[in-house]
Formats: structure tokens, C-alpha cells, sequence
């Protein structure tokens, strides 16, 4: 076995495993919600466009900088492990090949995610004439060229020795590409994509002149590439459970309060175990924060009450269903063969922790819903259905789902 | 085979861990880096691995320097990491055929030598379990066996002895013994200085990113003013406690 095999097979595996997940994650439910969230955003999208007003340029600004700092998604994907630094080390040399092969690789979902944004920006651009539709392919391109210049500047810092560069070449790479979309949004789609060509060739050069020769930074590249694939996890553990993110515990001192508010009787044994596992585990109470409070600003600029409804009950769905593991996380935990807390008593306890916190996200998204219409009737259904939701979510659906995980 | 650093300042980012370093590992010896938690021990190492650049200062072996011939130099380490670090999908014997491939070992020797090692560190029987469920002393058994199948000039050796059950330890250094014997010369740092005293040729101590001292445990008790029958222990305390006034 040769290392492109040794590579390719790696690829394999790793591919394998994320599939595996994708799998969990576009359940049924989950593409029902996506679906109605998508439609719902293109309706609005659509009808924002129509509204466009061309003397008002500030929202082209603002789309110029997020077309700008797309092709930073999808970073240069190593696949590095942390033994690599020492098997791998003497043959060094016969990564470069790999390095180019990994890099080619590392393009492809960028290049369909790049298509998908220049098509997305493309009747917001239309509208503001900068071209027409027939043309929508142009900006793909620029984003396309932009795209390698960011992975070939990403090889140079993995030769380079300079980690402190790290920020620096972010930066600078951002600014870049904001330029040269605003000068495709504002004077010449031509210009910009020339100058873009001209940047990358040079970058190519620059890499070929000064970097190609370097030894390959190992302890730098498998951090880097040891976080990416971490952020990767953390990104799909927001949809279904992965075993392999732990967090340490937390004391969170602040909920203390709110964890000695709870029934103390011995008989919510369980309670007082389940809570402090969702106040302390920073992965389940920074994801419950962190989910509350995209929800709240999404419900706060929605336009609408049924989206704010849609928003809502997507999120209400996403915090409780990242909420079951709750349940199981005391499994293996000898402690529990030694203080008698049943299994079924954790999981009665977990479903109660899981309604009250969806309840009192329900009520944020409810209240929220009341800042951002004067319908106030629509808003307040709007919050009775939030609640009902998580009532029958953690009443039906999670003994259910506990119940398919044991078999 | 000659190890020589010649001051050599490096560390991770833009500040220096190591502040003008200068040693010699000779032909055939065993040398010992000792010094406290975060001295700059495992930092060197890296440094003469190639894991890091130096800011400034040379490492050579043999006079050649990594950037002349970054495969024969690094060919020419085995290196025993502090923390095992371990392929999750390879089984033992695969991590073996990665040694060997990497390293452009001869098969047939390897396939010769490879069962005796296994044995004698009781990990036969094991070749086709994964060393990532191993404890974190087979593990290191298992780095070990690695690094002594590739035959190196040079050992690099991160705290050999954590980890290991008594009697590993002596096998272990039966077989650096070994290897020494047929001329390969070893850098261990190390914690366990009864044990360093006993197998090293000579010393170095590391403070702060500094070399305190170098030498056999007789020079370094004539250099700190120090009665003969002091152990390498008590000098260490010694030393270093000056050095942190």
C-alpha cells in the first residue's frame, strides 16, 4: 500500500463517517423543515426583490460583503491525523503529491456551494442591474478564482513557519475579496475578474518561487486540521448526536440559583442529576443558549407571524431534539449502580427538564413574536402553538425516539 | 552518528522557548535531558525531529543539516513521543507495515524481528487488535517496538519510562543496551533519575530554555561543588533550585 492508497482510503472513511451522520441528520422530520424553511426564505427573498429600490445601494453593500466572504467556506481539508507527524514524517516529500491531490478535493464543495451563492445573489444583482440573469455565471467564476487563491494562500501558511500570520492572512484575504466583488458589483465585472486571475497566478507563483520547497509545517497543519474537523462535528451535532464531541464539565455558577430552585425530595434523585448535566455540560447548556438566541433574533427580523411560527418551531425541534441525549448520558456512569436511580425515573425526569426548558423557549419566542408585529393576536396564537408544540414533543416524541435508541 | 545543536533559539509562535542551546549527543552514547515541567525538553526534541523551526542556530546530524536531506535525516531518528500517538483504523501489525514502508525498512528483517520484539514486550498474540484500545502503557509499548524495528542512529526518546510496568522498563533498556552496543546513540528525556543515572553516559540539565549543565555525574558534582557520592536526584534539586532564585 502506497500513501495515495493509504490516503484514499482515509478519504473513505472519513467520508463513510460523515455520511453516516448526514444520514441521522436529514431524517425525515428534519427535510420537512428544511423544505418549508427554504420555500419560506425563497417567497421572502422573491418578494424582497420585487421591492428593490435601485437609488437605495446599502443592501448591494451589504451583499457584497457576504458574497466576499464566501469563498472562505470550505477550508483546505488535510484529513491529518496526530500519528501522521510521526509515521509520516520520513517519507515527507510524498505528501506534496497528495497535498495537490487533497487541495483539487477540497475545492469540489466549495464549487457547488460558490455556484449556489452567485445563483442566490444573482436576482438581487439582476435587480440592481449590475448584470443579467443570462450572466449569473460570471460572478461564479470570480468566486471560483477567489476560492484558490485562498487555498494555494493556505498551503503557503502551512509552509510558511509563521502561525502568527494566521489572522493577518485572513484578513487580508477577506479585504481582497470584498474589493474585487465590490469593484464586479460597482465598475467592471471584466476588471474584477482579471485582476482576480492576475492575484492568482501570482499567489501561484509566489507559492512555486518561495514555498513549494519548504518542509510542511506537520504540528500546525494537524491542529488545523484537527479544529476543522471538529467545527465540522459541532456543525452536524447540531441536528443529531455525536459521541465523539465531549466538553469538560462546567461549574456555570450563575445557574446555581436555578438548579437549587429544583424539588429536592428524594425521589427527584434524578433531577438533581439530570439538571446539573444540562447546566454544567457546556454542550448541552451553551447549545440551548446559543440556539435560543439565533431564534429570537430570526423571529425579531422575520417580517412575518407565520415565519416567525416556522422559525420558532424549527428551533423548538432543533434544542429538543439535541436535548434527548440527556437522557443516556448517565449510562455508563458506575455511580449510578451504586446510588439506585432507575433508568426509566432518568428518562421520566429528563422528558420533565426537556418540557420546562422548551417552555420557557417558547415563551422568549412568543414574546419576541410581540416586537415585531402588530398582529397581536397572531403572535399570541403563535406562542400557544409554541407551547403546545413542546407539551406534545416531549410528551410523544422523545419516549418514542429513547425507546427506538434501546432497541 | 553525531547529534550537534549549536545555539539554538526556537519555540512555537514568535517567542523563544529555547535560548541558545548548544549540545552533543557523541557515537554511541546515551544522553540524558533533564529538567523540570515546561524547561523546554520536548520542545527541543521537536526541534531536532523537524516538527519546528529553529529561529536561529543549527542541528545537524552527522553534519547534515534536515533541509540537505530531510528523508535520510529523519530516517536516521526513531522517535518514542511522550504521549503514544496512534492510528485509530490500523491494527498493530499495520502500524508495524507503516514503520516499515515509511521508513524503507527490509521486510524480511522486520518480519524476523518484529515477532521477538513483540514478544519480549508481551504484546504477541496482539497484532491484529487496534492500539488505540490499548492501555496507555501498551501503547507506549508499542511506539517503542516501532521505533527500535526502524534501527535508527539516533534514538529520540520522550519520557521512556511513564507509563511502563516494571519490568518493560527493563526490557527497554535491554534493549537500547542493545542497540547502543551496535552504535546507535540515544537522547532520553526524562523524570525518573535513579533509573537515567544508572543507563545515561552523560547528562544535560534544561532550565527555563536554558542549558544549566552538561556532563557525566562526575563533572557536573565538580562543576556545582558537589561531594562524589551525590546522586544525579539530589544535584538535580540542587541545581535547579538554584537556578529558580
Amino acid at each position: 500500500m502506497n500513501l495515495k492508497d493509504f490516503w484514499k482510503e482515509r478519504e473513505r472513511k472519513h467520508l463513510t463517517k460523515i455520511g453516516k451522520y448526514l444520514k441521522y441528520v436529514f431524517n425525515d422530520h428534519f427535510i420537512l423543515f428544511a423544505f418549508i424553511l427554504f420555500g419560506a426564505i425563497a417567497y421572502l427573498y422573491s418578494e424582497y426583490v420585487k421591492s428593490i429600490q435601485i437609488n437605495e445601494p446599502l443592501p448591494l453593500y451589504v451583499l457584497g460583503v457576504f458574497i466576499g466572504l464566501m469563498p472562505f467556506v470550505g477550508n483546505f481539508s488535510t484529513l491529518l491525523q496526530e500519528a501522521d507527524k510521526l509515521f509520516l514524517l520520513p517519507i515527507e516529500d510524498d505528501f506534496n503529491p497528495i497535498a495537490s491531490r487533497l487541495r483539487r478535493r477540497s475545492f469540489l464543495i466549495p464549487l457547488i456551494l460558490l455556484g449556489f451563492t452567485a445563483a442566490m445573489a444573482s436576482p438581487m444583482l439582476v435587480a440592481y442591474q449590475v448584470y443579467s440573469f443570462s450572466n449569473w455565471w460570471q460572478l461564479w467564476v470570480l468566486l471560483i478564482l477567489l476560492k484558490w487563491i485562498n487555498l494555494y494562500a493556505q498551503q503557503i501558511l502551512y509552509k510558511s513557519w509563521h502561525q502568527d500570520w494566521t489572522l493577518l492572512y485572513h484578513a487580508a484575504l477577506g479585504i481582497v475579496n470584498i474589493i474585487l466583488v465590490y469593484l464586479f458589483i460597482f465598475t467592471s465585472i471584466i476588471t474584477s475578474i482579471s485582476l482576480a486571475l492576475v492575484l492568482l497566478i501570482s499567489t501561484l507563483f509566489v507559492y512555486q518561487r518561495f514555498f513549494e520547497s519548504e518542509r510542511w509545517n506537520w504540528e500546525y497543519m494537524i491542529t488545523k486540521e484537527e479544529s476543522r474537523l471538529t467545527n465540522q462535528l459541532k456543525l452536524i451535532n447540531l441536528f443529531t448526536d455525536i459521541p465523539e464531541i465531549k466538553s469538560e464539565a462546567k461549574r456555570n455558577k450563575i445557574f446555581d440559583p436555578l438548579i437549587q430552585s429544583l424539588p429536592k425530595a428524594n425521589t427527584s434523585a434524578a433531577l438533581h442529576l439530570v439538571s446539573r448535566g444540562f447546566f454544567r455540560n457546556p454542550s448541552y447548556i451553551n447549545l440551548y443558549i446559543r440556539l435560543l438566541a439565533i431564534a429570537l433574533i430570526l423571529i425579531l427580523l422575520v417580517p412575518t407571524p407565520w415565519m416567525s411560527l416556522i422559525i420558532g418551531l424549527l428551533f423548538l425541534f432543533m434544542i429538543g431534539f439535541q436535548l434527548i441525549p440527556l437522557a443516556n448520558q448517565y449510562e455508563k456512569v458506575k455511580a449510578q449502580a451504586v446510588i439506585p436511580v432507575a433508568q426509566d425515573l432518568i428518562i421520566r425526569e429528563t422528558q420533565r427538564l426537556i418540557n420546562w426548558l422548551l417552555q420557557a423557549a417558547s415563551l422568549f419566542f412568543g414574546i419576541m413574536g410581540l416586537f415585531n408585529t402588530t398582529d397581536y393576536i397572531a403572535a399570541i396564537v403563535n406562542m400557544l402553538i409554541y407551547i403546545l408544540f413542546s407539551f406534545l414533543f416531549t410528551s410523544f416524541y422523545i419516549p418514542r425516539r429513547l425507546k427506538k435508541k434501546q432497541k | 552518528m553525531s547529534l550537534k545543536i549549536e545555539h539554538l533559539v526556537g519555540g512555537y509562535t514568535r517567542y523563544p522557548i529555547l535560548h541558545d542551546i548548544s549540545m552533543t549527543v557523541d557515537h554511541g552514547e546515551t544522553v540524558g535531558l533533564i529538567g523540570l515541567n515546561g524547561a523546554g525538553k520536548s520542545t527541543t526534541i521537536k526541534h531536532i525531529m523537524g516538527l519546528l523551526k529553529p529561529f536561529s542556530g543549527n542541528i545537524s546530524l552527522n553534519g547534515k543539516k534536515l533541509e540537505e536531506e530531510p528523508n535520510e535525516y529523519r530516517r536516521s531518528i526513531g522517535y518514542v513521543p511522550e504521549t503514544p500517538a496512534l492510528y485509530e483504523e490500523l491494527t498493530l501489525q499495520e502500524h508495524i507495515n507503516m514503520i516499515q514502508m515509511s521508513y524503507d525498512l527490509p521486510v524480511e528483517r522486520v518480519e524476523k524481528e518484529t515477532p521477538e520484539l513483540l514478544k519480549l514486550f508481551r504484546l504477541d498474540g496482539k497484532e491484529d487488535w487496534f492500539p488505540s484500545n490499548f492501555s496507555k502503557g501498551m501503547q507506549q509499548k508499542v511506539m517503542i517496538v516501532c521505533a527500535l524495528l526502524t534501527r535508527p542512529a539516533l534514538f529520540v526518546i520522550d519520557e521512556p519510562f511513564l507509563g511502563l510496568d516494571p519490568i518493560a522498563i527493563r526490557d527497554l533498556i535491554e534493549q537500547l543496551d542493545k542497540q547502543k552496543a551496535r552504535g546507535s546513540s540515544i537522547l532520553m528525556s526524562t523524570h525518573v533519575l535513579s533509573t537515567a543515572e544508572k543507563i545515561c553516559d552523560r547528562f544535560i540539565i534544561l532550565h527555563e530554555g536554558k542549558v544549566l549543565g552538561q556532563g557525566t555525574l562526575e563533572e557536573l558534582q565538580i562543576q556545582y561543588r558537589m561531594p562524589s557520592h551525590v546522586s544525579l536526584d539530589e544535584l538535580y534539586i540542587d541545581v535547579t533550585g538554584r537556578g529558580l532564585l
